[in-house]
């Protein structure tokens, strides 16, 4: 897996939040490469900066400093509306709190990234409607987000993230708001289509038997980057603590 | 995003919020309607009044009215008040008068008008109950006489007088004393039957009839109908009855109807309608009443200009209140759906298409409010044009909404609807993606 070339290169990336005088900070020098096709996982206590990351690889926040390079492109140096342009042709996301528009139907949801892009009615409707189909809501796609189950909504939330066959998917706790029954066949759903699509996965996650599941599991402290498993090859690698004048010890 | 998406998505939207929407159309219906009522009977006082009277010739006649005529000798002395509201004593409106009148500026023709209801028109056996008026020569442009048959007064001095007849006299011809009036005129051949004035002198009974003085007249004239007062008229020369009483002076000596030193009324026409005001007010300089079509016009103007700038206002201030009012929704519906917009954002759609949506809401509320307002205006119009109808005549105000003043009140509503739209728009564009999905 080395010898390919990463889809995600992450350099010293540094997140500071000012809240009131104090600085804080959430990512403290994270350097890390992502390969295509993978399914990460970024594990850590509460606090440790997992959505933060997550939330900057998906330009959806500014690093303070530090380097991301997606797909060739420099995250850190766009601004707002090249932000969204490349999460239009690169970025699928799933959040925790499901997020669908509460007014749309299902099968609406799904188009919805569609509708962006400028796809055609029919076509939008037949890939969509597909899309359910494989997640298993094809009796549902009438429904709105109010007549439907939290593990129905997050089917729904993944249909939409990956009905435009992104190369990135991104989520932020997916299975947070679910019972583990219902959270072990979501996962089983976004692994099978994510592979299907080539797309790389890279997943916030609490919960352990997930991370299990991943490719490669990212462990976060305070910010920091404390140790990445690769559960194929079963290597734990500790990377080297950020540099020295950047914080004294 | 293709554009009926953003229009359908903005629809919407708007639909979502029904009540709300159509709240905050009201403001925009009340101001567009004020403006199209306001601007329609603009159009239509300046169209249809103006055209229909200047068609009957009536803008350019100034009418004059005798005040001392009707007074006795003795009372007091009645007095005109002018426009800067100084008065001058009224004077008798004589011959010399009528030259002096001749004299101003801008006035092409005048005649007096003489009652000469003393005498009855009568061919063979029938008579008419119209009474005649007297007129000089040359006035049938005054009047704005059109002939159906015939034409106007010669300059024949003699006393044979010379008759015009209105278009509607010709039915009042019938048997004296019958007490069958039909409205079918007799069948005569109008220009060559044998007339003559009958004077019945009531100083002068036999058998309780008074006596009757016959004298030679001539129709040359009969005229189209006009819908003018012309109609119901029946015009005698001037100067063949003045002759005629001349040569008679011992018999008309004795009645008092008959006055030959002074006449009740004239008429002045005048080259331009522009000046008949200020001609109007130079013969009540010189004592004399006049009104004409130009006056009334004028006030009919000034009241609706100032139902034009009541109306103007109100649409305004709607407009003002309605423009506030969609910059107020639209902001409450983006911090409504603050957390919407940040799923867009992160779903990769468009900033400038999040701008496009909001401003699209914004545009349709506006042209929502303007259609409504504008079937409105319609439905208001109507009822201006039934009442003014049913008061009849010239002094209706008329609602006129052409299509071009349809087409600028829709695309004036919507783009109160946009301009109220930008700020939140551009809002919507700068809310965080972040911020807006964190929030809970
Ligand atoms: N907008 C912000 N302003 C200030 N501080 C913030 C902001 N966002 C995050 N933080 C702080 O940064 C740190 C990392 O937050 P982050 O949300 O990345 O944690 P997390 O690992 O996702 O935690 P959890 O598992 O509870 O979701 C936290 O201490 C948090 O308080
Ligand atoms: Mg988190």
């Amino acid at each position: 897996m080395e010898a390919i070339e990463p889809i995600i290169k992450i350099r010293n990336l540094v997140k500071i939040y000012h809240v009131g005088d104090e600085k804080l900070r959430a990512l403290d020098g994270v350097t890390l490469d992502v390969y295509p096709g993978e399914f990460l996982c970024i594990v850590g206590r509460s606090g440790s900066g997992k959505s933060t990351l997550l939330n900057m690889l998906a330009g959806l926040e500014k690093p303070t400093r530090g380097a991301i390079q997606i797909a060739g492109q420099r995250l850190d140096k766009m601004n707002e509306s090249q932000l969204v342009r490349f999460r239009l042709e690169h970025v699928g996301f799933i959040f925790q709190q499901f997020n669908l528009f509460p007014a749309l139907t299902a099968l609406e949801n799904v188009t919805m990234p569609l509708v962006y892009r400028g796809v055609a009615p029919k076509e939008r409707k037949k890939k969509a409607l597909t899309m359910l189909k494989q997640l298993g809501l094809g009796s549902h796609i009438r429904h709105k987000p109010t007549q439907m189950s939290g593990g129905q909504q997050q089917r729904v939330g993944i249909a939409r993230a990956l009905v435009a066959s992104p190369q990135i998917v991104f989520a932020d706790e997916p299975t947070g708001n679910l019972d583990s029954r219902t959270s072990d066949e979501i996962l089983s759903l976004i692994k099978e289509i994510a592979k299907q699509n080539g797309a790389t996965l890279i997943m916030v996650t609490h919960d352990n038997t997930i991370a299990e599941r991943a490719d490669r599991v990212v462990r976060l402290l305070d910010g920091k980057v404390i140790e990445i498993i690769d559960n194929k090859t079963g290597l734990r690698e500790v990377p080297d603590p950020s540099p020295k004048e950047e914080r004294p010890a | 995003m293709r554009w009926t998406d953003l229009v359908l998505l903005s629809a919407q939207n708007l639909w979502r919020r029904k009540l709300r929407t159509i709240l905050t159309m009201v403001g925009v219906m009340i101001g567009t309607a004020s403006i199209v009522v306001m601007v329609s009977m603009a159009i239509g006082i300046n169209q249809g009044n103006i055209e229909s009277l200047a068609q009957t010739g009536e803008l350019t006649r100034v009418e004059l009215n005798s005040m001392t005529y009707y007074t006795y000798s003795g009372g007091e002395v009645p007095t005109i008040t002018l426009d800067d509201d100084t008065t001058v004593e009224a004077q008798k409106l004589d011959d010399t008068m009528v030259r002096k009148i001749a004299a101003l500026d801008h006035v092409e023709a005048v005649t007096p008008l003489m009652d000469v209801w003393v005498f009855t028109l009568r061919t063979g056996k029938l008579e008419s109950y119209n009474n005649p008026q007297a007129v000089l020569p040359g006035s049938e442009e005054v009047l704005g006489m059109e002939f159906a048959e015939g034409g106007g007064f010669s300059d024949d001095m003699g006393e044979t007088v010379e008759v015009i007849l209105g278009s509607d006299t010709l039915s009042s011809f019938h048997k004296k004393n019958s007490q069958v009036y039909t409205d079918e005129a007799p069948d005569l051949d109008w220009l060559n039957e044998k007339y003559s004035l009958i004077y019945r002198d009531y100083n002068d009974m036999e058998n309780d009839e008074p006596k009757e003085y016959e004298f030679k007249a001539r129709v040359v004239g009969v005229l189209e109908e006009t819908g003018g007062e012309a109609d119901w008229n029946i015009y005698c020369n001037l100067n063949n009855i003045k002759t005629l009483i001349q040569k008679n002076k011992s018999l008309f000596k004795k009645d008092s109807e008959l006055k030959v030193t002074e006449y009740p009324r004239g008429y002045v026409k005048v080259d331009d309608f522009n000046y008949a005001l200020d001609v109007q007010e130079e013969i009540q300089k010189l004592g004399i009443s006049a009104w004409s079509y130009a006056q009334m016009i004028e006030n009919m103007q000034q009241q609706s200009r100032s139902m034009q700038l009541m109306l103007g206002g109100i649409g305004a201030i709607a407009m003002l209140v309605a423009a506030i009012s969609i910059a107020n929704t639209m902001l409450m519906s983006i911090y409504e759906r603050t957390r919407e917009i940040g799923v867009m954002k992160v779903l990769g759609c468009r900033l400038g298409t999040i701008g496009a949506m909001f401003l699209c809401e914004a545009a349709m509320i506006g042209l929502g409010g303007g259609i409504v307002g504008l079937l409105l205006s319609y439905g208001i119009g109507g009822v201006v044009n039934l009442v003014m109808d049913a008061y009849g005549g010239y002094s209706s105000f008329r609602s006129v909404i052409p299509l071009w003043l349809a087409a600028l009140g829709l695309s004036f509503a919507t783009l109160v609807g946009m301009l109220s739209g930008l700020y939140p728009s551009q809002r919507a564009m700068r809310l965080s993606a972040l911020a807006a999905i964190r929030n809970e």
